[in-house]
């Protein structure tokens, strides 16, 4: 076929489907196209949870209430571990089961996404990007419920909320974010080697003890410090804590979460993309 | 010639039979302990698999084209591939405008939301906004007929509301390219005729249609031209009357309607009995396509050897699944129960008109000796022609232009009297 006019003015909208393709303007053009269908499906999610379950939302309020009640009876009570003496520590322990949830949730979410997809895989085409994405949409639904219960908390045990709770936001973000980059290599792999399935709640496990969930990280001795600081969860919960009960909010390394979420998911996007092409083979 | 709106040039889809996923880690880690270097990248695969190869065709805009084949010829991959669900192995797609793909019904439905929330997910799906969803929202459940179920989950609907609700989606999306596969298979009569006439509307307003169905009376009325896939590659392009006969027969056809053994080397047959030539014979010897309301013949000429058996020309009809229709002989007639003499026959069986059904059909001939059991001959597949109804209201579809079940379709005596005035009132066919 001539290059002619013709043809020239249709290769604008003319789509190329080859073996092997790297990253291409065409994917950007993709996602954003279908940018609606993240909300739809998040918000599909979110339906179908509540509408499956009897108990609907209260589901989503029992989960951190338990781990609270569960935390503070057996860490504070019995084994006398203090928050950071700012707020109760029922409260400083809520705070931080609220944004590790919306963390973990949207990682195990993220995980299991595609493979619980797969007749959408096999059967119809749109960037696959979207789906472990629009899980932590739903994570974040969930969240908001325990933030709701949160605040609720607060008012009850008059702790007074700070102008720098705006702040608790933005910082529950970059832990979603957190949980969207590490979710995009995980979801991806858990095609592959099904073994994730069975790592991720181990790992997760590990984890929680890791980041100072139910402890203050200002209780790990300075030398091991360091070495917690490159859970970049740590800064986000210490950050989440700080900005709504008023204490510090450590800003360096928020930004250095920010640095290693935005690196670990762009290359896991990148990667991702590679791997999307034989998402439909492998399944 | 305008820019065909999908080009296929040298496509492939390889698959190893154990295929590249659900690999876990701990053989990934014993191939890496086994060949350090490869580590995690290539490994020894299962044995390869090619379910499309060296494909190439065009389509133009407006086109509606019936992808055929047998089962696990690869019209699903291909589907997948143009699709943009499975990446090829080799070869390249331009596609030029935005493709709707109907793979599986309801698809992407999710069966706890109600059949409104379905809609605009399903939309999503495919690439539309909520605005374009809203803007076709009483179209596309005017289609399906969902109206009452609007906000009942879908997992109470009937198996019907499912596949009117998806294919309405589907069908109005208004994509340039609308690919659908096998699904109308599932609905019932009046809704397959919808659909195919929606999916006419789309074809004939300009935009191109491809369909895979087994349902060949389908692929004839909506299509205008075949794509027969065969283990992979394209074994026949063209108009789709002539595609759908390649298929049946799994031929090619050369003289679609007669075959003449005597300019052959050798004859099928026996020291019994050989057969000389067979025809099929009908209004228009040409073509094998058969008016419904016709009869045709199929021909024998053999020629007998010996006076040992008694010799029986028989005609095997298959139908397009390939199910047998009916197998008929001339050994009810007393003198063909015995030993013929020597010498040279033609034997022709005519199959009435108003008889056989709509579709493809194969025919086998034969010749064989029932007691004992003999078959000197057979000559499996030899022509394949297509039984068409025209639709001008005597046959017996009459009016109605949906698809009917059934091998034959024989038009039957019917008579009605009018009970209350003790008279006939209308009777059977003349």
């Amino acid at each position: 076929m001539a290059e002619d006019g013709a043809t020239s003015a249709i290769s604008g909208r003319t789509l190329v489907i080859r073996p092997t393709s790297g990253f291409s303007w065409q994917d950007i053009v993709d996602i954003w196209r279908y940018r609606e269908l993240l909300w739809i499906l998040g918000l599909r999610d979110v339906k179908v949870r509540y509408k499956q379950a009897s108990m609907g939302v209260l589901w989503a309020a029992l989960q951190p209430l338990a781990q609270m009640v569960t935390f503070t009876v057996i860490f504070h009570r019995f084994a006398g571990l203090q928050g950071d003496g700012s707020v109760p520590y029922s409260i400083f322990c809520l705070a931080g089961v609220t944004v590790w949830g919306l963390f973990s949730n949207g990682l195990s979410l993220a995980s299991e996404s595609l493979l619980n997809s797969t007749n959408l895989v096999t059967k119809v085409y749109f960037p696959r990007v979207i789906m472990p994405l629009a899980t932590i949409f739903t994570a974040a639904v969930d969240s908001a419920i325990a933030g709701f219960l949160l605040l609720i908390f607060m008012a009850a045990q008059r702790v007074p909320l700070h102008a720098s709770a705006v702040l608790a936001l933005p910082i529950a973000a970059i832990g979603a974010l957190c949980a969207a980059a590490i979710g995009l290599w995980t979801s991806a792999i858990n095609l592959q080697y099904r073994d994730v399935r069975h790592a991720l709640p181990f790992f997760m496990q590990l984890l929680v003890y890791t980041s100072p969930v139910f402890y203050s990280s200002a209780m790990v001795p300075a030398r091991y410090r360091s070495l917690l600081f490159l859970n970049p969860m740590v800064a986000v919960i210490d950050g989440f804590r700080g900005a709504l009960f008023g204490t510090s909010i450590p800003f360096a390394r928020l930004g250095l979460s920010l640095l290693i979420a935005l690196v670990v998911g762009s290359l896991g996007f990148l990667r991702f993309r590679q791997l999307e092409r034989t998402f439909a083979d492998r399944i | 010639m305008p820019a065909p709106i999908i080009s296929v040039d040298g496509l492939g889809k390889r698959y190893y039979l154990q295929g590249p996923g659900n690999r876990t880690i701990r053989e990934a880690i014993l191939a890496a302990v086994k060949a350090p270097f490869s580590a995690f990248g290539r490994r020894a695969r299962g044995e390869e698999f090619w379910a499309l190869r060296d494909v190439n065709f065009t389509v133009q805009r407006g086109e509606a084209v019936g992808i055929i084949g047998r089962n696990g010829a690869g019209k699903s991959t291909l589907l997948k591939v143009l699709s943009r669900i499975m990446a090829p192995t080799t070869g390249e797609v331009r596609l030029g405008g935005k493709v709707a793909s109907l793979l599986e019904v309801g698809t992407g439905f999710h069966t706890e939301l109600s059949g409104r929330e379905n809609i605009f997910l399903n939309g999503a799906i495919m690439g539309m906004t909520r605005a374009e969803v809203r803007a076709r929202f009483d179209e596309i459940v005017a289609f399906a007929e969902v109206e009452k179920f609007l906000d009942t989950p879908v997992k109470r609907y009937s198996s019907g509301m499912y596949v009117r609700l998806a294919f309405a989606v589907a069908a109005h999306l208004q994509p340039e390219i609308l690919v659908v596969d096998e699904v109308l298979a599932v609905g019932d009569a009046s809704f397959q005729r919808k659909c195919l006439g929606k999916m006419q509307d789309v074809a004939s307003g300009g935009r191109t249609v491809l369909f895979v169905s087994h349902n060949m009376a389908a692929i004839s009325r909506l299509c205008t031209r075949g794509i027969l896939l065969t283990h992979g590659t394209v074994a026949a392009d063209g108009p789709v009357s002539q595609v759908a006969a390649v298929y049946a027969g799994g031929t090619n056809g050369e003289k679609p309607t007669e075959v003449d053994y005597r300019v052959r080397d050798k004859q099928p047959g026996t020291e019994h009995v050989r057969l000389l030539a067979a025809r099929l014979l009908g209004d228009q010897v040409d073509s094998p396509t058969i008016d419904i309301r016709r009869p045709f013949s199929v021909q024998m000429e053999f020629e007998v050897l010996s006076d040992r058996y008694p010799l029986n020309p028989n005609v095997h009809l298959y139908n397009e699944e390939g199910a047998c229709v009916f197998v008929n002989s001339d050994s009810y007639i007393p003198e063909f129960q015995k030993p013929r003499r020597p010498g040279i026959y033609r034997s022709t069986v005519t199959i009435p008109g108003n008889f056989m059904a709509e579709g493809m059909f194969s025919v086998d001939v034969a010749i064989s000796t029932l007691d004992p059991v003999i078959v000197h001959l057979w000559e499996r597949g030899i022509f394949t022609f297509r039984i068409h109804d025209p639709g001008e209201g005597d046959s017996v579809r009459g009016t109605y232009a949906g698809p009917i079940p059934g091998s034959v379709r024989p038009m039957l005596d019917w008579t009605t009297e009018r009970l209350d005035e003790g008279q006939a009132v209308a009777a059977r066919r003349s």
